[in-house]
């Protein structure tokens, strides 16, 4: 166990490296081939001065000359980068609020999305997966297994856009004309996020987030537990005459979960890229908004610095996820 | 049966949390009341000197007053000035400005609040985006300095000679003088322009606090900036000018891209434009309160002069007949947009007027015969027309572009071939002469004046605009409207200078675009005035129903 998670440490501090490497060198080659990122910040309107454009450069470090360079892997911007990732300073946005800060502060709506998106993969993915699973062949079966293709299939803008009308505007209008502004139903279906009902008005973009992966999730259940139902270990329960309960839940569900955990670890990282959308097109003050209005902005800096806030999240929950396994799995546990 | 039932008790459930909540806003006069808008984005320069972008400007509009304003048909009108100056020489300019106006802090809103300002910006290390406005004053070029070996190099600029501007005096409380480097009889128009606003002691004392909460001299003041998700300004009961007929604007911050149209159709927003692909149905819905506006907000395309094909003036007037305007307005914008036949648009900015571009129009047999004039008898076998276009505004601009290529291989023949470049890379290839085609751009005013669309976009000499553009007759015609005695003359010069301009075609004008805003139940639809001018609708006239 000890050996193992050495290991996977080890490994993970290597991806990052190679991760933080990557996005590096797109950047600079970016602004080699691009010029200047700083003339964004004046736009077309604009003609800057040299000392204009100057001034800006240095402030996000765009005035080395090696960035002029195409082709340059500019390795000593590459250590004064980590030096001052290391030093917790992600550099500032095109109006000069550090990075940092606007994290932090859009943090908690990111985790509300993602715990409302969590519970919606948990009861639904894995909820469904086992109804279809004990019902197979059966109506149910067919039922939910057509429903996940359908979701599967559907784009995630396409439906945080649908709801949005759907949900915001028709049946929350009918809701606030006739239950009021202020009830609770009504605030839950607004088309975008409101600050003051931070839980309420992320009910909907959440599960809409939950969209991404639910599907798959519910799938692989299906089959797995599927596959563990006619495991000879479960036989062996049932013939030692455990209760079915038991069967179910300590020998069926628990090794059927081993695949799907790896699949809602991985889920996290394609929803942390549906939460860019979702929380764009929601309005919802989240990381993913964050990079969102960047991209729209060509704000450099701050896409960079925020991509790789969430590399290193996304390997630290696939770190999570192989510590899991050896928490589930005992043949992992004792290799 | 189950369903039913847990809708039943969901609504039942939501019956129950409402009883507890309060019960709205039924108890507030209109007077007292908030009206709700959306906002692009976080204002990020708010400092007036710094305020060139729109939403910035939105905000300082509200929070500050300057010497004038622009009315609905561009003309000046005094707000802090006593009267619209008059100047013998068109190089001294006496501004006398009305006693006993105050600062949102108590500072006195004096001379020297407009001197202080204006040398702010002028000075060069401030980075302030409105620098280039004060470049007319005397002493502005002492105030910024040249960085020897260009902006990515490893070197620093050099301090700047010089910390004020020489030809900017308080003589005394209310009276301002300026000496301009040259004369320029359009320079009270100048003055309207947020850039030209003054600003506390207080607020240059503590810039970067000043920026989070401006100390400004309007009819509003900053309440509560939460960024990302609100910004909540509020009368300012002590303000001397007309008082706003509501208490408080809350725009909520909506950034760039996500959509707010279905908010505004669920009455979270009192006001919103239309966007395109809702045109047709919020006519329908909306009817009289969809407000419909031409904007002063020109699209063109610019030709590479430095590249020696295109220094070829038959191939750009050529291409520019070769363009059905009427036909592409049809058929990207519904007919909404008013096609360019002139470089400045009539109508809204005082002193342009239509048709002073000979080549705006649909001609494909007078496009042949020009091409027919260039060495080789026409346009170069088998060179591609290469089109500029950014990736920006969501392919919006995009579309026209490539409608003009496609009107170009129409009617000419002529392949055409794209050039997709970020945001980023085009403003610095333009700016750079690196360009080696027509490439798409647009412009907006800055003041109401002909002359901002002359000057800053085709003036200033070859290395100074981004076409390369240079003739020294319309040097000399511009130079002519800036030295003459009334502002009157001027425009007349100008037009002539716009005339060179629709000879030469050193850009193809071709729309000016048309703005929908749809008006919620809230608001009474008569104060919403739409300036075309400040490119909206002006929020302090806006009442509740």
């Amino acid at each position: 166990m000890g050996r193992y998670i050495i290991r996977r440490l080890l490994q993970a501090v290597l991806t990052l490296f190679l991760a933080l490497f990557l996005l590096h060198y797109l950047t600079t080659l970016s602004i080699q081939i691009n010029g200047n990122p700083a003339y964004a910040f004046f736009g077309a309107q604009i003609t800057p001065t040299p000392a204009q454009l100057q001034t800006v450069s240095e402030l996000y470090h765009t005035d080395h000359p090696c960035l002029t360079q195409p082709g340059n892997p500019c390795f000593g911007n590459f250590f004064d980068t980590m030096k001052r990732y290391a030093e917790g300073d992600f550099g500032k946005d095109l109006r000069f609020r550090p990075v940092t800060e606007l994290v932090a502060e859009r943090v908690p709506n990111t985790l509300r999305i993602f715990a409302v998106s969590t519970t919606v993969w948990a009861l639904a993915g894995i909820g469904l997966g086992m109804v279809a699973a004990m019902r197979r062949e059966k109506f149910m079966d067919y039922f939910i297994r057509l429903g996940t293709i359908v979701f599967g299939a559907v784009p995630i803008f396409l439906v945080v856009l649908g709801l949005k009308y759907v949900a915001g505007v028709w049946f929350g209008g009918w809701l606030r004309e006739n239950l009021g502004e202020e009830n609770a139903l009504s605030i839950i279906f607004l088309p975008s996020f409101d600050d003051q009902h931070p839980w309420l008005t992320i009910l909907v973009p959440g599960v809409a987030l939950s969209v991404i992966g639910a599907a798959g999730i519910a799938r692989l259940m299906r089959t797995s537990m599927l596959e563990n139902l006619r495991a000879d270990f479960v036989r062996t329960a049932k013939a030692k005459g455990l209760k079915p309960g038991r069967v179910m839940l300590a020998h069926t569900l628990r090794n059927s979960l081993i695949p799907v955990i790896t699949l809602i670890g991985l889920s996290f990282g394609g929803a942390l890229g549906g939460a860019v959308i979702t929380e764009g097109l929601w309005n919802v003050r989240g990381v993913g908004q964050l990079v969102f209005n960047a991209v729209r902005q060509n704000d450099t800096p701050i896409v960079i610095a925020v991509v790789t806030m969430l590399v290193i999240t996304f390997l630290l929950f696939s770190l999570l996820v192989d510590l899991l396994y050896a928490v589930l799995d005992p043949r992992i546990r004792y290799e | 049966m189950r369903a039913t039932r847990v809708i039943a008790l969901a609504v039942a459930t939501g019956l129950v949390l409402s009883a507890c909540g309060t019960s709205g806003d039924s108890g507030e006069s209109k007077t007292d009341g908030t009206i709700t808008l959306s906002m692009g984005t976080d204002p990020g320069h708010t400092l007036p000197p710094d305020g060139t972008e729109s939403v910035s400007s939105t905000l300082i509009n509200m929070v500050y007053d300057g010497l004038f304003d622009y009315d609905t048909s561009g003309k000046l009108v005094p707000v802090i000035a006593e009267a619209v100056p008059t100047s013998t020489d068109n190089i001294h300019w006496t501004i006398k400005i009305k006693s006993g106006l105050k600062f949102q802090n108590g500072e006195a809103v004096d001379a020297e609040s407009f001197v202080r300002a204006w040398n702010y910006g002028a000075y060069g290390p401030n980075a302030m985006g409105g620098n280039s406005f004060y470049s007319r004053i005397k002493g502005a070029a002492d105030m910024v300095s040249e960085d020897p070996d260009g902006p990515d190099g490893p070197k620093t600029a050099p301090e700047p000679k010089a910390k004020e501007l020489t030809g900017l005096k308080a003589t005394d409380a209310t009276t301002i003088d300026i000496e301009l480097e040259k004369a320029f009889s359009g320079f009270p128009t100048m003055l309207g322009y947020l850039v030209f606003f003054p600003m506390a002691k207080a607020c240059l004392d503590a810039v970067d606090a000043c920026k989070e909460k401006p100390i400004g001299n309007g009819p509003f003041q900053l309440k509560t900036w939460d960024k990302g998700v609100a910004l909540t300004i509020e009368r300012w009961e002590d303000y001397a000018g007309t008082k706003p007929a509501y208490k408080t604007l809350t725009w909520k911050i909506f950034p760039d891209g996500a959509p707010t149209f279905p908010d505004f159709e669920a009455g979270q927003l009192d006001m919103e434009a239309v966007p395109e692909e809702n045109y047709q149905s919020a006519k329908g819905t909306y009817g009289d309160r969809m407000l419909e506006v031409p904007t002063p907000s020109l699209s063109y395309i610019g030709f590479p002069l430095y590249d020696d094909f295109y220094k070829q003036k038959e191939v750009r007037q050529a291409l520019s007949l070769a363009v059905d305007r009427d036909l592409l307005n049809e058929a990207l914008y519904q007919g909404r947009y008013t096609p360019a036949t002139s470089f400045s648009p009539p109508g809204i900015i005082p002193g342009a007027i239509a048709d002073t571009c000979g080549y705006c129009k649909l001609d494909v047999d007078k496009a042949k015969e020009l091409l027919a004039k260039l060495p080789g008898g026409g346009w170069p076998e088998g060179k591609k027309l290469k089109l500029w276009i950014n990736t920006a505004a969501s392919g919006a601009n995009e579309k026209w572009v490539k409608a003009f290529g496609d009107q170009v291989k129409q009617n000419l023949g002529i392949d055409y071939e794209y050039e997709l470049v970020e945001w980023n890379a085009y403003l610095a290839k333009t700016q750079a002469h690196e360009v080696d085609g027509p490439y798409r751009l647009g412009w907006s005013p800055d003041y109401a004046l002909i002359e901002n669309y002359l000057t800053p976009v085709w003036g200033g000499g070859a290395a100074n605009n981004r076409s390369g553009y240079e003739n020294p007759e319309f040097t000399a015609a511009l130079e002519a409207g800036d030295t003459a005695p009334t502002l009157d003359e001027a425009i007349l010069k100008y037009q002539e200078a716009e005339k060179i301009l629709g000879e030469d075609m050193p850009g193809i004008p071709m729309f000016y675009s048309t703005t929908a805003t749809v008006v919620g139940e809230r608001l009474d639809l008569d104060s919403v005035v739409i300036n075309p001018v400040l490119g909206g609708a002006d929020l302090r006239l806006l009442k509740l129903k």
